[in-house]
């Protein structure tokens, strides 16, 4: 199949990797640049297990074109270990029990972050809208969502 | 003195040892993994449930540019595997068997290449009739699914099987025929449960290469190494001395990677190529291909005198068990195993099949059989009670088994914590108070229980304490972390054996070339039988410690005292102390030789007792260990669109000690999620043989906003003798109860009975609106 | 493939007339994942990114609102709206989830019509037309027309929809989406949106959108009108219930049966009106 080189600035570095029109950004992301945080589970935006930043915005990695991301700037969680959120949700996740097999933790990271970013505080409900689309299969999420509330609660359950 | 002030050990909610990897990203799966030359494979699916193959090009495949190797199963060994019937291929051979069965493999220079080629293959199918309910598969004259099933490899003991059965068993105690005239009340029912998908996130994927001597590695998402070496010798014809089966870090499991899934068509691409081949499954083909829970129908009937005493039990369940036996044996023998329940039964008849249909195979799924088998007895208690007008809590008190009582089958129970679960659940829901709470304004509201119980003891198992010459510690033992926390779990274990902080142990990734014998991450066993493995080869380890100090110190083996962090010391002369880093210098360099403790073990509870039951064909000859919990759902139920929202949730479960709890924790809460999910939402269907909803997308599993923010974990230990430092296991029964428990609140709330799982709010707003 | 990120709307629908199933890329939330399952395969991608205005929303002289195609369910939610047009914020929070909010859009929703989908339904019940705009020109149509069958709308190969509009919300109105779903952020199994305005005690207008029931979302006239003068009792809403449940064309699928769905529309219809006609009373107070 047809390839051209891709422009993609990610974490913040350009970076090229060739690529086929139709390869999603996660295809790049993994196959291309080798950055494997984030995962493939469902090709389809339902896991939420290959959540990004694109300009500052969670997005599915998996529905989002590659071609369609250049001038764009993109964040994996190799590129978010870097920053001070997403150290404290990493570290309240790790503390409180909330990984089991960590296939969708990178993405719950990554929505968390952004859920930080907001700033002004998290309701449980608010927690649990930020991470609603990220199927976690193996917690029942109840340690993710206390792990959260630790770290940027205040406000108690607000109903749904 | 290292100055350790407190050894964070068994009994700490330690983080897991790998969470930093895993909140990082760092942490590498199968299909982050790259190899030099490493192509990329794709599978094709049988596009009808039952078909005789005709022909096959594979030309055109073969011709696309970067495409390395076309498999079909005219192209592979026709060597059979399987769990107790060897039925199975890498791909199909000349029949087809379920929509979805891989009929081709391609590997290519990229993933999309090889998906691209697989529109290019050209298969002609002559259709036969597919076989696609139960009813259809035991029907006299239907059509055989395995033509050639009697030329088989089986294991011994599967008895005379009818057409189309995998197995069938029974296990009868008493004499239940005689029993229901001493019943003062008895119901009657037949259950239905659906398939569900286990929707791990990560999809079943495997990487192999061969080497020169045509030794083949397979890095890959599975639940032992052992099982994966086992089938692929036997898919491959190799011995196992040539398989190396390595496991990266799994992506989730639940019993659905427990047997080979894609490990034997990589290889077969692999040795085809003379290259690196990764296989990973899209989440539409791992739903088609992979594996399900057993849908089944369960007929049962219980009687109980007036006073609420349980008098006679009566189970038959039929498993669909899909186009190929896997595991079904199993799963049917352990859902007879758990028919009964915690409760004392004098007269128990439990009878049970599994049968082939052309649809896809069904295997183990946490709960094994049981949850299928729960779901009709727990209901059955409740209603008792209703009828009888006593709480549900107190009937199962008055019935519950106590330590000392014997399982069906007659075994001893060692350790029973089932009635303080029922008493814990009681007093934490406010149980008398919640039982009589109104309803909001258009809904109703409900609140009942459900008991559980399990095994968390079988089969072989081994693990290797080793003391490096720094007094540090490497402990291997070839068990497989699916996720659920027992890597973290076992150093725990090996540290407060040997008194050192879990820092000090390095844990050995489960590689078939260097980790001693595990049979593998199920039956909710690692914790316990690999926990008592570990505690004991860190015990030879100790033995060994002890004796070199002992010839320093020059005194009697039995006065050297295991002192924190790392040291040993003369009972009562506090100064004389040695560190393991001494000791293991000289073991290393000038007497005895490095120290290493290793201990190996099979299952040894007591065996089943064949003049108290009746076991016929039962695949186990020793299993057990049991674990008890109670789960107590109060749900509201909306009475405009029927929809069932739970509000609560506790679960208590006896798990003899908690290594760590928060894992504990962990684990009763996600179970309870993914049974909340079957017993509400997901269901795998089938149209005319064709599945219907082989996406994320079209089948639900719950999210974050679908779940209740209130489950409460209860922790009971009940200190079992045998297990390490008292512990059983837990990483089942939280899915156990949950289903009948939602039902019986439900039922509560609504006065309707549902017998047909998932409860979907059509089914119950039916219901509710037929009352 | 080949992918074009024009910067004009007249460049765009140049590129989309050069090749005959050329089509736009808005969020691609929708057309990506079809593309991963392989169900089409466009020869070519207009991305409409890069044309500058189609991502504001603007306020018109008359109250009315006028929203690009290109505006994220993410914006809608954040949107700050008066009276019926709160209506938007409170369907688009119900949309998906962040990520997909983030990218998805208004204008890609509407042009792939999903019978289940939200924006359909809340925007019919808004009384919304659309804005395309082709090679030879352009057209306002409304949007319940613009919706011609599941799946299907009057966009001609080669036209853009470029713009949402929204009439000004009444002087004491209102709206409400109640969406009944599988799970949190799926597709509506039934889902009911309603826009009234209230003069005094009495219903002053009212329109009704019922979706994830019929190929387009369904709305009856002659029982809108029977509201309007009214106060809403519940004995009138039963009644708009029951008729909305005889005029949807539900069909048996997998997040229900059809008849569910006729068994459900009365008691939802009840539920959402009620909901709006407390928000517009509130509002008179």
């Amino acid at each position: 199949m047809k390839r051209t080189l891709l422009e993609l600035n990610v974490n913040g570095e350009l970076q090229q990797a060739p690529t086929r029109p139709t390869a999603t950004l996660l295809d790049v992301l993994r196959d291309g640049l080798h950055l494997t945080g984030s995962k493939r589970g469902c090709d389809q935006g339902v896991c939420g297990a290959c959540t990004v930043l694109v300009d500052g915005r969670p997005a599915r990695a998996c529905l989002m074109l590659a071609v369609d991301c250049q001038g764009r700037r993109v964040t994996t969680i190799e590129g978010l270990n870097e920053s001070g959120e997403a150290a404290a949700v990493q570290q309240a996740l790790a503390e409180n029990g909330a990984i089991q097999c960590g296939y969708c933790t990178p993405g719950i990271v990554v929505a968390l972050v952004d859920l930080a970013r907001a700033g002004g505080g998290a309701s449980e409900n608010d927690v649990r809208r930020s991470i609603s689309g990220n199927i976690c299969r193996c917690s029942g999420y109840v340690k993710i969502v206390e792990a959260a509330v630790s770290l940027l609660g205040g406000k108690a359950s607000d109903g749904r | 003195m290292d100055g350790e002030a407190k050894l964070r050990g068994v009994g700490d909610s330690l983080p897991r040892l790998d969470a930093g990897d895993k909140v990082g990203g760092r942490a590498r799966y199968t299909d982050d993994l790259f190899r030099p030359g490493m192509l990329h494979a794709a599978l094709m699916g049988s596009p009808y449930p039952f078909a005789r193959i005709i022909s096959c090009d594979t030309s055109e495949a073969l011709a696309l540019p970067g495409v390395k190797a076309v498999l079909t199963g005219a192209d592979i060994p026709a060597n059979r595997w399987g769990g107790f019937i060897n039925d199975e291929t890498a791909l199909a051979i000349d029949i087809v068997r379920y929509v979805g069965e891989p009929i081709a493999a391609i590997a290519a220079t990229d993933l999309a290449t090889a998906r691209e080629a697989l529109d290019l293959i050209e298969f002609e199918f002559e259709e036969l009739d597919p076989v696609l309910t139960i009813d259809a598969a035991m029907a006299d004259g239907a059509p055989l699914i395995h033509e050639n099933f009697a030329e088989y490899e089986k294991r011994p003991g599967q008895g005379d099987l009818a057409p189309n059965q995998v197995s069938r068993q029974s296990i009868i105690e008493g004499d239940v025929e005689a029993a229901w005239a001493d019943c003062n009340v008895v119901v009657e029912n037949t259950y239905e449960v659906q398939a569900q998908s286990h929707v791990y996130i990560e999809p079943c994927s495997a990487l192999a290469e061969v080497d020169e001597s045509g030794k083949v590695t397979v890095w890959s998402a599975n639940q032992s190494i052992y099982k994966v070496q086992a089938s692929l010798s036997k898919a491959l014809g190799l011995p196992m001395s040539k398989v190396r089966a390595i496991t990266p870090p799994v992506g989730g499991a639940f019993g659905g990677k427990s047997g080979v899934t894609v490990q034997p068509i990589t290889v077969m691409l692999a040795q085809k190529t003379g290259r690196p081949v990764k296989l990973t499954l899209s989440r539409t083909d791992d739903m088609m291909m992979m594996r399900s829970r057993h849908a089944a129908r369960v007929r049962v009937r219980t009687g109980a005198m007036a006073d609420g005493t349980l008098v006679a039990h009566e189970l038959d369940v039929i498993y669909d068990g899909g186009a190929y036996a896997e595991d079904s044996a199993a799963v049917l023998g352990f859902g007879l195993l758990m028919a009964r329940g915690p409760y004392n039964i004098p007269h128990v008849k439990l009878t049970g099949s599994a049968v082939y249909t052309n649809k896809l195979r069904a295997g183990g799924f946490r709960g094994f059989g049981n949850p299928q088998v729960t779901f009709g007895t727990e209901q059955q208690i409740d209603e008792i009670a209703v009828r009888l007008k006593m709480d549900p809590i107190d009937l199962r008190l008055k019935n519950a088994l106590q330590t000392g009582d014997l399982w069906v089958g007659g075994q001893t129970v060692t350790s029973c914590g089932f009635r303080e679960c029922l008493e814990q659940v009681r007093d934490a829901a406010d149980w008398p108070t919640r039982r009589q709470a109104p309803a909001a304004n258009g809904k109703r509201r409900g609140i009942s229980v459900a008991g559980v119980s399990h095994i968390c003891g079988l089969l072989g198992t081994s693990a290797i304490v080793r003391v490096l010459e720094d007094g540090t510690i490497t402990l291997n033992t070839g068990a497989v972390d699916i996720g659920q926390g027992s890597d973290t779990v076992l150093a725990q274990i090996c540290a407060s054996s040997l008194r050192l902080d879990i820092g000090r142990v390095n844990l050995v990734a489960p590689d078939s070339d260097a980790s001693p014998y595990n049979w593998g991450t199920g039956g909710t066993r690692v914790t316990y039988m690999v926990g008592r493995a570990v505690e004991s080869a860190a015990g030879a380890a100790l033995e060994q410690i002890r004796q070199h100090a002992s010839e320093i110190f020059e005194c009697a083996p039995a006065d050297v005292e295991l002192r924190d962090g790392g040291h040993v010391g003369i009972v009562g002369v506090p100064e004389k102390e040695l560190s393991f880093a001494e000791i293991s210098g000289r073991a290393h360099y000038v007497t005895g030789g490095p120290i290493i403790g290793t201990h190996a073990l099979v299952y040894d509870g007591q065996e089943f007792d064949p003049k108290r039951a009746l076991m016929d064909h039962f695949p186990f000859a020793r299993i057990g260990t049991y674990v008890f919990g109670a789960q107590v759902v109060e749900v509201e139920v909306d009475e405009v669109t029927g929809q069932v929202e739970v509000l609560n949730v506790w679960s208590a479960h006896d798990v003899g000690r908690a290594i760590n709890p928060a894992a504990v924790e962990g684990q009763i809460q996600g179970g309870v999620v993914q049974g909340l999910g079957y017993a509400l939402c997901e269901e795998l269907t089938w149209e005319d043989g064709q599945p219907t909803n082989p996406t994320m997308m079209d089948y639900k599993v719950p999210g974050a906003l679908d779940t209740p923010t209130n489950i409460h974990p209860i922790i009971v230990e009940s200190e079992e003798e045998t297990g390490p430092f008292g512990a059983k296991g837990v990483g089942e029964p939280g899915l156990v109860g949950v289903a009948p428990a939602v039902a019986n609140a439900v039922a509560h709330a609504t006065g309707v009975r549902l017998t047909r799982l998932p409860l979907t709010p059509e089914s119950v707003l039916r219901a509710m609106t037929a009352e | 493939m080949d992918y074009f990120r024009p910067e004009s709307l007249e460049e765009a629908l140049g590129l989309l007339a050069e090749i005959p199933d050329a089509r736009c890329l808005a969020g691609g939330q929708t057309l990506v994942a079809m593309m991963n399952t392989r169900i089409v395969a466009p020869p070519r991608l207009v991305s409409l990114r890069d044309i500058p205005g189609l991502d504001q929303i603007e306020a018109l002289p008359n109250g009315g609102l006028r929203m690009g195609t290109m505006v994220t369910h993410e914006t809608l939610m954040n949107l700050s709206a008066n009276g019926a047009h709160r209506l938007l914020p409170e369907t688009a929070r119900q949309i998906a989830s962040p990520a997909i909010r983030a990218f998805g859009t208004v204008g890609g929703a509407l042009c792939h019509a999903d019978p289940a989908a939200d924006w359909p339904t809340a925007l019919v019940a808004l009384d919304a037309s659309v804005h395309v705009a082709g090679i030879d020109g352009k057209r306002r149509e409304p949007l319940a027309e613009f919706l011609v069958d599941a799946l299907t709308t009057t966009l001609e190969p080669g036209e853009i929809l470029t713009h949402i509009e929204i009439p000004p919300p009444g002087q004491t109105s209102a709206g409400a989406y109640v969406k009944f779903a599988r799970v949190e952020g799926d597709f509506a199994t039934v889902a009911v949106a309603v826009s009234l305005s209230l003069s005094g005690p009495t219903c002053e207008a009212i329109r009704i959108a019922v979706g994830g029931c019929s190929p387009v979302p369904t709305r009856d006239d002659a029982a809108e009108t029977g509201l309007v003068s009214t106060e809403l009792s519940e004995a009138d809403m039963q009644a708009v219930g029951n008729s909305l449940a005889t005029a949807i064309q539900p069909e048996d699928d997998g997040r229900a049966s059809a008849a569910y769905r006729r068994m459900v529309v009365p008691g939802l219809v009840q539920r959402a009106i009620t909901l709006a006609h407390d928000r517009a009373s509130e509002a008179r107070i």
